[in-house]
């Protein structure tokens, strides 16, 4: 099983060589090998969760192995304390998951792409064995050398294969998200220096003074430094231009999974290792957060390019996973690891019908688009769904994500007022939401059909297929959400436990 | 009286130049040009896997020389920058069918004797224990620089060497007297009389201790000593240009360890602060030098500067700085050298310019995939060798007792910047189309089958570096006691 | 028939599912198998009510919990189940909303007849009405606020039925959002309940709030269990607590709920998506007004009353909000053209009747609250029949201008009939029609527990209600026909669409007599012993008086419409008049709110601040380094005296810093 575990980033990696043998002329075998690929990692994650399910991996208190599922070490760069340290517990899982579907679905959505596709998927794979990495590292070093393998691909993918300013767009997003890397590095560094050690779960454990001293400053770091790839205010710059000319399987994943490698980050890195950080630094984060949620979404009211749109919803909709996490309680980490699994794919089917409609309409702009329900109403129908997703319908998974988030806002006693008064406005964010996500809706698949809008032709099969797949999640995580929550609650009870001691 | 096993290697690095310089006199040129160009790198290797092999557990002396264990990993760099620099050579050779856009050295053989001679000096450096034979040590490694950087027949090669020696010159006074002043101080050139004499509360012996350590800046190009580095770069041959940018840093960096292990171990907290103060500026400096820079040597040698400034930094920690600078050496000579063989080939029938590299990842996919990778290496980003090198160096500055967090935030945000125009550089190479007129004039790329097989070779290095821990692990047994 | 309630909830949604995977291009099949579904749901509510009224049991013990599904856990006492509450109210709501989605199903067939995407509208529809079931048999709060959101959804969708006209797409999102921004108070109320008061289920928050209204006044006389004790002990915790700007938790929490019924139920000033609703088809606007959608505001309001009762300030808020209301729509109606829009603000002005109704009651006087339930119940009956006709009177002469009707009741008789009895069943005309029990009980409750001034406004609008129906009758049935004669050659009365009229016509008179039998139909939600107080019969002229308002109001609309030609040909240059025409132009405040102040005043310097400063400030440090590296590169001049002149400079600086100097 430990070996299954690490297939997961193995295998890609695999692909992604084995690809740069294929003669590039042949892009039937490169697609074929690509979707080969990205079912064998769905189907990997899918043993492995049947695997923990059925194990007793059920109590996760108590000594530092147990907590992990799979977990396998070994000395790697020792001399300076690092291990490969991988293990899984339920909350590494389900991301697994989500990243696995989504990756499937990114992969049938770049069925399209012919020039440079050899390269393209070869990239698409090291961001995957990246992604993948970061999920079942349990060593900071480890983890954090995983996360920095995602970002070149990322910065190679938009800058070659995106549109517009494609370029600049790229650079930026690159040099933001390595600014986080920086502060991530400077967190790092503290805690080696108190712990002379890498290892999460040691870490976690240990309670010296001189951890405890240098997590005050520490703490900001590291939350920050996965706060900045999480987009949180006030840098969330990086990701509206990142997403908006990254090419559509990218945008998916990148605002669907890797944005939420920042939250995994700040949970797992920050949160769990320096509970007396988080107590002391809470506050802040939670007014960043709250802004994020709120500024997200005003801007998405003025925007008018559907990724644009779609980006700063992004950003309100992750600001809620720090909303959730800074509350610092149980409800509250649960409801942020609820909102990452939900939006990653609420926003990869948006961004997935983005490109569906780009592909018809070749504008994004949403004042150039109208009717489009009469001439693709496959199209049209999921994007009103999706669109009922963002704004977060019961029966949708943000509804259950986005409840306990709130509920979280005014659990227990209601003398901190600044939770409350954060609190009363991420949920007034949920107004916002419903105006730009109807006028976006409205315009764009309601009203009359724009003039060259008789030639448009609704979704081929290729196209149906990750959209169901996507549209499928949603609904399940929103009807039957009792195991993912179940999961997630497990595995969040030794951050629980480490925050109230 | 038995000689150490680990003088071995200084004996025969002597003997090698010895033989290299007879075959190039007394040889036929048939056999000169086998004996002196193979003989000499296969002879560096050679030399490299013996320093490997004969690596002490405990210091070895021989008088006043004395080999540490932590230099062993210094002395393989040399042995590997060296052996690189040669094979670098061949296409400025004559008689390899070649002509490199700058024409050829004017004597192959003397040029590859130079390189022996100067890793001779650089050996000696490593093994002194007395100010005497390290200034003597310093001086076989540079002078023989002054030469090499003149060795093609064109103007910016005789600018350059012209320049390095009026600012080496100077740099040289500056130690020489910098060693008086250590010695008065001292009473003793020896390094372990100097140790227990030489304390903070002489200043008297700052004078000589700033004086040496510019003296060392200017061979680390650390800023504000780097300001010969991007002229003499863009001037020198390549590979005397690969060789400065490499070997002759290491050496500085074993000397500058040296001292402040050695006769400046009292002065501790004040040497920290002016390690801060240089890394500081030289990783601002450099950083801020190589954006917006159109020529790709002078390019290397700001992100140069800015990487001794990381170096320097790891300078300001504790234990972890030896073995993390020498790891680090290691993958940036190879990071280097990957860049400068790229260059090389892409230089010999046309201006390194940027403009000049758009498209290469058509033209040549191989050569746009190492120099992407030597990037990438040198931002430090994983899985290649840089990454480690680079955190560890980090590491160092964060050890109990030394820490500089602020100087670690100040150093990352500086990464960060590297990062940019390191990607520049992958951004011209893969994703800017070559204007028509960058285009049209470019002849096709010749890679000779040596320096393909070097390439490939020093690619798979710094990727195995990067993962696979056994090379990291020697040096840390070697130097982290 | 208790145990097997969740089919009636199902067989609305197989209609919607079948209907819109397998049946949506096959209208005539949708259309069938919606009815089938929905008559089918009609039969079992029917059987249910008719079981229920035949037990013996009929207050508060009847509560049953047929079945519960646990959806997800929130925390370890909080768990977010689905299931069915069936009492009193819930039934009496299921009856109404099954029978009057059966008939505007069948209404629908006529209506849409010509329509072609009629395969989306009846599933559509049947998804409506699932929503609405849902709603009103939640158990729990996050029940119903998860059907109520899907009321919302389903509204979105069926006014927007037509989307390719953009008006309609506009109110769509009109109403939407209006009740969403209602909802956010709504979601923010639930989560107070959840997180102070220990719990989301009707059952335990209503029993521990009588249990502490009743320790109030010395009688503590049952026990308690579960959610209960929770509720009743955080409710004792929090008496007497300042709270927050003067208010305590409980009414927070109360009147945050109130305001997402507030917003569903249109109440001033958020009733402005109500009149532009009527963009959507006729048998929509028809359900909308009469069983779903605006009756959920009240009905949460009614399933919460113990809780409100409790909060200090939260009833006079129900009451003051309905008395407005009822008032504010009643004298906007007496000034509209559009036939629906009359009928739009009729509904309004009936809502804030049923509303004040509510808030005039206390957990001793009860009145109030059965009055409330009771006029639900009557004007489901009748508004739906006056939608009807209103739709097949469009229908007909193609317009929705009464200016440009009038004389149709030679036309169209069987509507003309049919709404003659529906206008005097909202006139209030007395005895024969349900109106006016319901709403003389509603008049009398207010008054009898000391609400004088709400009573009086009741009056008023009674009047008002009175006059603009008559006047909405005269003119379309009465004196000459205004319009295009063309139109009313082809003008009929399709049989689908008269047949449920036909059948709605009963229910307006009749539903009235149960008050006379006792109504033990409309026992209360409240536990224990406070029984229906009868209302006092010692404002005995208030029959009279309420009487003499409608007759009056039909007289002058009779004097002013009925009885000559009108001209609508000069606008009216009275001010009065037109404020009120133009709907005392609170749209306009609206659109003054959103549009000016909240894009170009919030969301535009927010983008203006993400573009200029946070965006600005990551630029502007790329840009000082680009200005940095040309000092650098000035220097790098080639020129070896300056490389010397800066070393020398650098070497003092070093000694500088290192002390030496």
């Amino acid at each position: 099983m430990p070996f299954l575990l690490n297939c997961t980033w193995i295998l890609p990696t695999l692909i992604a060589l084995s690809l740069m043998f294929v003669p590039k002329q042949k892009v039937g075998v490169i697609r074929g090998m690509s979707v080969a690929g990205v079912l064998g990692i769905l189907a990997l994650v899918v043993s492995l969760i049947i695997a923990f399910l059925a194990g007793d991996y059920a109590s996760p208190v108590g000594s530092a192995e147990t907590t992990l599922a799979f977990s396998y070490r070994t000395p790697w760069f020792e001399a300076i304390g690092n291990q490969f340290y991988t293990g899984v517990d339920g909350f590494s899982l389900l991301m697994m998951l989500m990243a696995s579907i989504i990756a499937l679905c990114g992969v049938l959505v770049s069925w399209t792409i012919t020039d440079r596709c050899k390269e393209f998927f070869i990239l698409l794979f090291i961001l995957l064995a990246g992604t993948f990495g970061c999920f079942i590292s349990f060593d900071l070093l480890t983890f954090f050398l995983f996360n920095e393998i995602t970002l070149i691909p990322t910065y190679l993918l938009i800058a070659i294969f995106g549109s517009g300013k494609k370029e600049f767009a790229a650079m930026k997003l690159n040099l933001m998200l390595f600014g986080g890397s920086a502060l991530i590095i400077l967190g790092m560094a503290g805690t080696y220096s108190a712990t002379g050690s890498f290892d999460m779960i040691a870490i976690a454990n240990n309670q010296s003074e001189t951890l405890g001293s240098i997590a005050m400053w520490a703490f900001p770091a590291l939350f920050m430094g996965f706060g900045i790839l999480g987009s949180v205010f006030p840098f969330h710059t990086w990701s509206p231009v990142g997403h908006a000319s990254a090419p559509t399987a990218i945008s998916m994943f990148l605002a669907g999974v890797h944005m939420k490698l920042g939250g995994y980050g700040c949970l797992r890195a920050a949160i769990y290792l320096m509970p007396e950080g988080a107590q002391e630094w809470m506050p802040l984060f939670m007014v960043l957060a709250t802004i994020s949620v709120v500024y997200g979404a005003f801007i998405a009211i003025r925007q008018r390019d559907l990724k644009y749109i779609n980006a700063y919803a992004s950003i309100s909709h992750v600001g809620l996973v720090t909303f959730g996490f800074a509350t610092l309680t149980a409800v509250g980490l649960k409801g942020g690891v609820l909102q990452m699994i939900s939006h990653g794919f609420v926003t990869a089917v948006v961004f997935a019908l983005i490109g569906c409609i780009y592909g018809r309409t070749h504008t994004r702009n949403i004042d150039e688009m109208g009717g489009l329900m009469k001439k693709i109403p496959f199209l049209s129908v999921c994007f009103v769904l999706a669109g009922f997703a963002v704004v977060g319908m019961p029966g949708t998974s943000s509804f259950v994500a986005e409840l306990t988030i709130f509920i979280a806002g005014f659990s227990g006693s209601l003398d901190d007022t600044l939770r409350l008064v954060c609190g009363a406005l991420c949920i007034s964010s949920i107004v916002i939401t419903a105006v730009y996500v109807l006028r976006t809706v409205n315009s764009v698949v309601h009203g009359p059909l724009v003039d060259n809008g008789h030639e448009f032709t609704d979704a081929r099969f290729i196209e149906k297929v990750p959209l169901i797949i996507l549209l499928t999640c949603i609904f399940a995580m929103g009807l039957f959400p009792g195991w993912i929550i179940e999961l997630a609650e497990q595995s969040l009870t030794p951050v629980v436990t480490n925050l109230g001691r | 009286m038995t000689l150490p096993t680990a003088l071995w290697t200084d004996i025969a690095l002597g003997s090698l130049a010895c033989i290299i310089l007879l075959s190039e006199s007394l040889l036929g040129p048939r056999l000169r040009k086998a004996i002196v160009f193979h003989g000499a790198w296969i002879g560096l290797v050679l030399i490299g896997i013996l320093t490997v092999c004969t690596a002490p557990e405990s210091e070895q002396a021989i008088g006043n020389y004395l080999i540490r264990p932590w230099t062993i990993p210094f002395r393989l760099c040399f042995c590997i920058a060296g052996a690189l620099s040669v094979l670098l050579s061949r296409n400025l050779l004559s008689g390899t069918g070649h002509t490199h856009r700058r024409g050829l050295l004017v004597s192959g053989g003397v040029h590859i004797f130079l390189i022996i001679c100067s890793t001779l000096g650089m050996f000696v450096v490593t093994g002194a224990q007395d100010l005497i034979t390290f200034l003597v040590g310093i001086e076989l490694a540079t002078i023989p620089l002054y030469v090499q950087a003149a060795m093609l027949r064109d103007d910016f090669s005789s600018e350059a060497s012209a320049k390095y020696l009026i600012i080496g010159s100077l740099s040289t006074a500056f130690t020489v007297f910098g060693i008086s002043y250590l010695y008065g101080a001292g009473n003793s050139v020896h390094f372990d009389t100097l140790a227990q004499t030489l304390t903070a509360d002489k200043h008297f012996a700052w004078v000589g201790v700033i004086f040496v350590l510019a003296g060392i800046g200017f061979k680390l190009s650390a800023a504000p000593f780097h300001m010969w580095a991007p002229d003499i770069y863009d001037g020198a041959p390549p590979p005397v240009t690969a060789y400065i940018a490499s070997s002759s840093k290491a050496a500085g960096l074993a000397g500058l360890i040296l001292l402040v292990y050695g006769p400046f171990q009292q002065l501790g907290a004040d040497l920290e602060n002016i390690f801060m103060f240089l890394a500081i500026i030289s990783m601002t400096i450099g950083n801020l030098g190589a954006l917006r820079q159109k020529r790709f040597n002078r390019f290397m040698a700001w992100s140069s500067v800015a990487q001794i400034g990381f170096v320097l930094m790891a300078l300001t920690g504790g234990d972890l700085a030896i073995p993390s600078i020498a790891f680090y050496l290691l993958v940036y000579i190879i990071g280097n050298f990957i860049a400068f063989f790229v260059v090389n080939c892409l230089a010999s029938n046309r201006p390194e310019t940027f403009s000049n590299m758009r498209g290469l990842s058509k033209q040549s996919p191989l050569l746009a995939l190492c120099l992407l990778i030597s990037m990438f290496s040198l931002a430090g980003i994983p899985p290649l060798g840089g990454f480690f090198g680079k955190f560890e160096l980090f590491l160092a500055a964060a050890q109990p007792g030394h820490e500089h967090f602020y100087l670690i935030l100040f150093a990352a945000i500086n990464a960060v910047v590297s990062l940019y125009y390191y990607m520049i550089v992958v951004k011209d190479i893969y994703i800017t189309e070559p204007t028509h007129a960058d285009n049209s004039t470019c002849p096709a790329i010749a890679i000779l089958p040596s320096q393909r097989l070097t390439l490939v070779v020093l690619v798979i290095a710094i990727i195995v570096l990067g993962v696979w821990p056994a090379a990291h692990s020697w040096i840390f047994t070697l130097a982290g006691s | 028939m208790i145990e097997s309630s969740w089919m009636i909830l199902l067989l609305p949604f197989i209609s919607f599912i079948g209907g819109i995977l397998f049946l949506h291009k096959q209208p005539k099949l949708a259309a069938g198998f919606s009815i089938l579904c929905n008559g089918a749901a009609m039969v079992m509510a029917l059987i249910l009510a008719v079981g229920f009224l035949s037990s013996d049991d009929t207050g508060y013990h009847a509560l049953a919990h047929t079945w519960s599904y646990d959806w997800f856990a929130i925390t370890d006492t909080l768990t977010v189940s689905i299931g069915a509450l069936l009492d009193p109210i819930s039934i009496m709501m299921l009856v109404v909303i099954t029978v009057i989605s059966t008939l505007v199903h069948t209404y629908s067939i006529g209506y849409m007849e010509n329509d072609a995407s009629a395969g989306r509208f009846f599933p559509l529809l049947s998804f409506f009405v699932f929503s609405m079931l849902g709603l009103v048999i939640a158990p729990t709060l996050v029940q119903m606020f998860v059907f109520w959101e899907l009321v919302g959804v389903s509204s979105y969708m069926l006014i927007g039925f037509w989307y390719h006209k953009p008006s309609a797409v506009a109110a769509s999102k009109k109403a939407f959002i209006i009740t969403r921004f209602a909802d956010a108070f709504f979601l923010t109320g639930i989560i107070l309940m959840a997180t102070q008061f220990g719990s989301i289920g009707f059952d335990a928050i209503n029993q521990g709030a009588t249990a502490f209204s009743s320790m109030n006044t010395a009688n503590p006389s049952f026990s308690l269990e579960g959610g209960a004790v929770q509720v009743f002990t955080a409710l004792a915790a929090q008496e007497g607590s300042a709270g927050f700007l003067g208010l305590n938790l409980l009414s927070w929490a109360t009147i945050l709920i109130f305001i997402g019924g507030w917003g569903k139920s249109a109440m001033f000033p958020l009733h402005v998506w109500l009149p532009d609703a009527m963009e959507g088809p006729t048998p929509v606007s028809s359900i909308i007004h009469s069983a779903t959608m605006v009756v959920a505001g009240i009905y949460l309001t009614a399933r919460l009353f113990p809780v409100f009762a409790v909060a200090e300030y939260t009833l006079s808020v129900v009451e003051f909000t309905g008395a407005i209301t009822a008032l504010f729509a009643a004298i906007i109606a007496c000034t509209q053209r559009d036939i629906k829009r009359i009928l739009a603000f009729s509904t309004l002005s009936q809502l804030g009747y049923m509303m004040f109704s509510l808030g005039v009651a206390d957990m001793e006087h009860t009145a109030g609250f059965t009055a409330s339930m009771f006029h639900v119940f009557t004007h489901a009956f009748f508004k739906c029949l006056l939608f009807l006709s209103a739709g097949l009177i469009i229908h007909s002469v193609h317009s929705n201008d009464i200016a440009l009707m009038g004389g149709l009741r030679k036309k169209l008789k069987g509507t003309y009939f049919v709404t003659l009895l529906a206008v005097c069943a909202i006139a209030g005309v007395p005895f024969l029609f349900s109106g006016f029990w319901s709403k003389e009980e509603i008049i009398m409750a207010a008054w009898s527990n000391g609400h004088q001034c709400s009573a009086i406004i009741g009056l008023l609008v009674g009047g008002l209600t009175a006059f603009y129906m008559g006047r909405y009758f005269f003119l379309i049935f009465h004196g000459e026909y205004r319009g295009d004669a063309h139109h009313l050659e082809h003008a009929h009365e399709n049989k689908f669409m008269l047949f449920p009229m036909v059948l709605l016509a009963i229910p307006t008179i009749i539903a009235g007599y149960p008050m006379l039998t006792g109504h033990t139909f409309f026992n209360t939600v409240i536990p224990q012993a406070t029984l229906p107080t009868h209302p006092d019969h010692s404002a005995s002229w208030i029959m009279p008086v309420a009487i003499a308002m409608a007759i009056g109001g039909l007289l002058v609309a009779w004097l002013k419409y009925g009885r000559r030609a009108v001209s609508f040909d000069t606008p009216s240059t009275n001010i009065v008049y037109r404020c009120i025409s133009n709907k005392f132009y609170i749209d306009e405040c609206y659109i003054f709110v959103t549009k000016k102040i909240i894009f170009r005043c919030v969301a535009a310097p927010m983008k203006l601040c993400d573009d200029y400063i946070v965006d600005g400030i990551i630029h502007s440090s790329a840009a000082i380094m680009r200005g940095c590296a040309a000092v650098i590169r000035h220097w790098q001049n080639g020129q070896t005296h300056v490389y010397l002149g800066l070393m020398i400079i650098g070497l003092a600086l070093l000694a500088w810093f290192g002390g030496a100097l």
